[in-house]
């Protein structure tokens, strides 16, 4: 892009060339004319000045006739024509030039040369100057030069009157012709100085018109535009807008007020432009007599703008309209906009708003009564921002109080560090379950177990927890004792084998006392006649000594040796196993404390491996993988020892179902292992394994595959809530249908608990968050 | 500045152009040559000058009391006016000293278009002019003038000073060695030149 200087440099010259070009084909038209007029002057001159020549009273054309003629119209022929093709060219000017000093001579000749004909020269070299090129006195000079050279060594006596002129005379006339085209050539330069002046002028005219010009076209266009602007603005609003001037007459309107007027067949006198629309609010009398008054004053300055809403139906619909008016100063005074809003759908929006309203008003007054525990907590540091009725009764607190509490301060102290709910574990991240079970303390201080439901959400333009906390201390009462009895049955399932296991020992131990009870009577006679043998004398101990070999004998004392060892030996075994049949028992039937205790595992499975003996014992082997230095949890014996009951009766009879018809023996195993953190148990067997549908299903309450009477449903439920929500666990199954099923359960140990504990003593969830 | 007007000269000025331009002017040259050649031919110089007739111009051997020139002309022919012309300023730069005779050539039986012609008129304006009509071209035949200009100067005692044009050309004015001759020669001004070409037509057709 040029710069502006160059620009007017490049306009500059455009007009300068095209000035001088036009000064020069004006020039060139009046040569041509002038070079015409000399011709038939020159022609004029030879008839009425020598026309003929006389030889005596002999007359002939006169030879200057002839040049006139002849020579004249050559010297015009090839100026004209060129001029005619190419005005304003160099060689043109530089021709007519030549052309027209040479008429000076041939005019000269013509004349006589009459001195007065020597002015032609000058004349002509002045004229020359309109050309605006001091290039053309090189030939019109040259010219005159070559006349008085050729003539001066050849004619001398024609232009100097002698033969031998001298120099003088001929510098006089070349300096007469020097002088006249110095000056001339002097006043070309000052002209064509003057010209590019003038070019400059006008190109910088030209180009402050053309910024101006551009300027008024961009403003023009910048106008336009805004106008078109604000046309498709005011024409896309779905208001009724009309700008009314100081009397009321309507000067424009948008398309949503004409569309209305189409729409609603008003005539356009009445709310088109040029319509007086305030003298119709004013024949329109009471009921728009408000309308009317308010455009008065704000046409007074006396308001500054007034709205109204008015219902105005159709024949379909109901409708209501919003009505604005506001002053409108623009170039020629004070007017009006007035605009029409079709507000129908905000009206029945507000209507249905406020129904919404008064169901939420209701709905809050119905939570804030609701003796259900219910409060809202900031998401950002748990403040308690609202708190209803149910909270406020069940901890004892007032409304106030609460409000200046956080959720964690509604927890006992020693979980309060815990991760719970609103903490992720010493992330400080949000957890991500929405029920949860945690214990609140009252007021009073007794602490009382609770489910949360807690959800996120937006409360006064601030993210909160809705926390729905229900007391589930009677719930839990009612599932311990549920558990309880569950066992019990389990138990009672178990009795028979459980019998039958202690039966057999007991038979043993019968029979072997029975045993001992004969040999003992056998001994207790030849004890007998051994100690009455004592008291005999020497003599008689001969006799008596055959008689007591013979009550040996007859005693089968060697026997008795023999076998009343052994017999006692079985007897106390069969009583050590019932024993330990009565302790495990003992221990199953449990029904566990408040507080977890700490467990050995591998004890419970012991335990749970030898009550249930009699139910796998027929269908399966049953090889037990323990860790001796299985570190111990922290837990519910009772709920534990059932989960492991469970999960070895469920394997069994997996294994029974599988194996049984087949009278072979299936294999079950159960593992414990250690990890840093937790311990982990497994039972394994190779049962019939579960079906995807079922193992979907495996922890479902009330879904069993077994079949009526056999089972309850309860077994797995119970087992996964007394791992997962009682005891912090997980679990897991890995099963394959027809190939078995391995069920998995990891708990936190005891000592991992412990220093968990130290670490959440350290911690501050508030600040976590 | 210059070079670049050459060169938009040279660049205009195509060979063609040059080509017609030349032609043009090689005909002007020759033509303009032509007329110079046919102005400047002199006539042929008259040997036969009779001073008898010279003063029988001035009725029958009266002796002029100053110079005298007699100039014969045709009074119809164009290039007389330069001769008229040219008698003028003689006679005005004589102040007097110069009479002069005009044999004013009119053939046998000429009408009055011979001898009123403007030439005459002029002539007889001029103070100190005398007119005759030559019929026939019998006088300046008896003196030896053959061509129209042709004139020859006599002095008191009628002696030819001088002879030849005045003009110098045919049919042109102006100064010129001729009439320079015939001034100084009045005027007493020492001289050698006795002799001037006649640029003129011929009284007479050959």
């Amino acid at each position: 892009m040029q710069s502006l200087s160059q620009q007017q440099s490049a306009l500059e010259q455009e007009l300068f060339a095209k000035e001088l070009g036009g000064l020069r084909r004006l020039t060139d038209r009046i040569f041509l004319f002038l070079l015409l007029g000399q011709w038939l002057f020159a022609v004029i001159c030879a008839v009425f000045i020598t026309p003929r020549t006389w030889q005596g009273a002999e007359l002939s054309p006169h030879i200057h006739l002839l040049a006139a003629l002849g020579l004249g119209g050559i010297l015009v022929s090839l100026p004209c024509a060129l001029i005619v093709t190419r005005p304003g060219a160099m060689l043109t000017r530089f021709v007519v030039a030549a052309s027209q000093l040479l008429f000076s001579v041939l005019l000269t000749h013509l004349t006589g040369g009459r001195i007065e004909t020597h002015f032609h020269i000058f004349v002509s070299l002045a004229i020359l100057a309109f050309y605006h090129d001091i290039w053309v006195y090189v030939p019109a000079v040259a010219v005159s030069l070559l006349d008085h050279i050729v003539r001066g060594l050849f004619w001398p006596e024609s232009i100097f009157g002698t033969v031998t002129p001298s120099v003088f005379r001929a510098f006089e006339h070349i300096g007469w012709i020097a002088f006249a085209t110095f000056f001339l050539v002097w006043g070309v330069r000052r002209k064509l100085t003057n010209v590019r002046k003038m070019a400059q002028f006008q190109a910088s005219l030209s180009i402050e018109r053309d910024n101006l010009e551009r300027r008024v076209s961009e403003r023009t266009q910048l106008l336009g535009e805004a106008r078109d602007y604000f046309v498709n603005v005011l024409d896309s609003l779905d208001d009724h807008i009309a700008i009314l001037d100081s009397e009321g007459v309507i000067k424009s309107v948008n398309k949503a007020w004409r569309m209305f007027g189409e729409a609603n067949d008003a005539r356009t006198e009445l709310c088109g432009p040029g319509a007086n629309y305030l003298d119709v609010c004013r024949r329109a009398g009471e009921s728009a007599l408000a309308i009317t008054s308010a455009m008065e004053r704000i046409l007074a300055g006396e308001a500054g703008q007034f709205t109204t809403e008015y219902s105005c139906n159709s024949r379909t619909e109901e409708r209501w309209f919003q009505l604005r008016v506001l002053p409108f100063v623009g170039t020629s005074g004070t007017g009006l906009v007035v605009a029409h809003a079709n507000i129908s759908e905000r009206v029945a929006a507000r209507e249905a708003f406020m129904d919404k309203a008064r169901t939420a008003t209701s709905l809050a007054e119905i939570i804030r009564d609701a003796p259900n525990e219910f409060f809202l907590c900031r998401q950002s540091d748990l403040q308690i921002v609202m708190v209803n009725y149910g909270l406020r009764d069940s901890l004892g607190y007032s409304e106030d109080e609460l409000c200046a509490m956080t959720a964690l301060d509604l927890l006992p102290q020693a979980e309060r560090c815990k991760p719970n709910i609103y903490t992720d574990k010493f992330g400080g991240k949000y957890a991500h379950q929405k029920i949860h079970q945690l214990n609140h303390q009252r007021s009073s201080g007794e602490v009382y177990p609770v489910q949360l439901s807690v959800c996120s959400g937006v409360y006064e333009g601030e993210p909160i927890f809705a926390v729905f906390a229900t007391d589930v201390s009677t719930l839990q009462k009612l599932q311990g004792q549920l558990a309880q009895a569950l066992k019990l049955e389990s138990l009672a399932h178990l009795a028979a084998g459980i019998a039958h296991e202690i039966n057999t020992p007991m038979q043993s131990v019968a029979s072997n006392v029975e045993f001992l009870q004969s040999c003992l009577d056998r001994v207790f006679r030849v004890l007998g006649a051994f100690q009455s043998s004592l008291q005999m004398l020497d003599e008689q101990w001969k006799a008596q000594r055959e008689s007591l070999m013979q009550l040996t004998q007859e005693a089968k004392l060697e026997h008795i040796l023999l076998e009343a060892p052994r017999a006692v030996t079985e007897a106390a075994e069969a009583c050590k196993r019932v024993i330990e049949i009565v302790r495990a028992m003992k221990c199953m039937s449990h029904p566990g404390g408040k507080d977890k205790i700490k467990i050995d595992l591998n004890e419970i499975i012991r335990n749970a491996t030898t009550i249930s003996r009699n139910h796998w014992k027929h269908s399966a082997t049953l090889h037990l993988h323990l860790d001796e230095d299985l570190p111990e949890v922290d837990g519910h014996i009772a709920e534990l020892s059932q989960v492991i009951l469970n999960l070895i009766v469920n394997a069994a009879d997996a294994v029974a179902e599988k194996h049984g018809s087949q009278c072979m023996l299936g294999q079950i195993d159960v593992r414990t292992s250690a990890t840093a953190d937790f311990v982990r148990v497994e039972v394994e067997d190779n049962g019939c394994g579960m079906s995807p549908e079922v193992f979907e299903k495996a922890f479902d309450p009330f879904f069993t595959t077994k079949p009526v009477g056999k089972g309850t449903g309860q077994g797995l439920a119970i087992t996964h809530n007394a791992i997962v929500n009682m005891h912090g666990g997980t679990i897991d199954i890995l099963s394959t249908p027809g190939a078995g099923t391995t069920f998995m359960f990891c708990l936190p140990r005891a000592d991992y608990l412990h220093l968990e504990t130290q670490q959440a003593l350290a911690f501050d969830p508030v600040e976590a968050l | 500045m210059f070079s670049r007007k050459i060169a938009t000269a040279a660049s205009v000025c195509r060979h063609k152009d040059l080509l017609w331009v030349s032609v043009w002017l090689t005909i002007l040259s020759l033509g303009f040559g032509y007329l110079i050649v046919y102005s400047q031919t002199a006539a042929a110089d008259s040997t036969r000058l009779s001073t008898a007739a010279a003063a029988k111009c001035y009725g029958g051997g009266d002796a002029p009391a100053t110079w005298a020139l007699v100039v014969a002309i045709n009074p119809k022919c164009p290039c007389t006016a330069a001769t008229v012309t040219m008698l003028e300023r003689i006679c005005a730069q004589t102040k007097g000293a110069l009479h002069c005779q005009v044999l004013a050539y009119c053939p046998e039986g000429g009408d009055e278009s011979w001898t009123s012609t403007r030439t005459l008129r002029r002539l007889g304006l001029i103070p100190r002019v005398a007119i005759t009509t030559d019929y026939g071209g019998v006088l300046a035949r008896e003196l030896g003038l053959t061509t129209s200009g042709e004139t020859i100067l006599l002095d008191r005692e009628h002696v030819i000073r001088f002879h030849g044009g005045i003009t110098p050309a045919r049919g042109h004015e102006g100064d010129n060695l001729g009439a320079t001759t015939v001034r100084e020669l009045v005027e007493e001004d020492p001289t050698s030149v006795t002799t001037y070409p006649i640029y003129g037509c011929p009284l007479s057709a050959p």
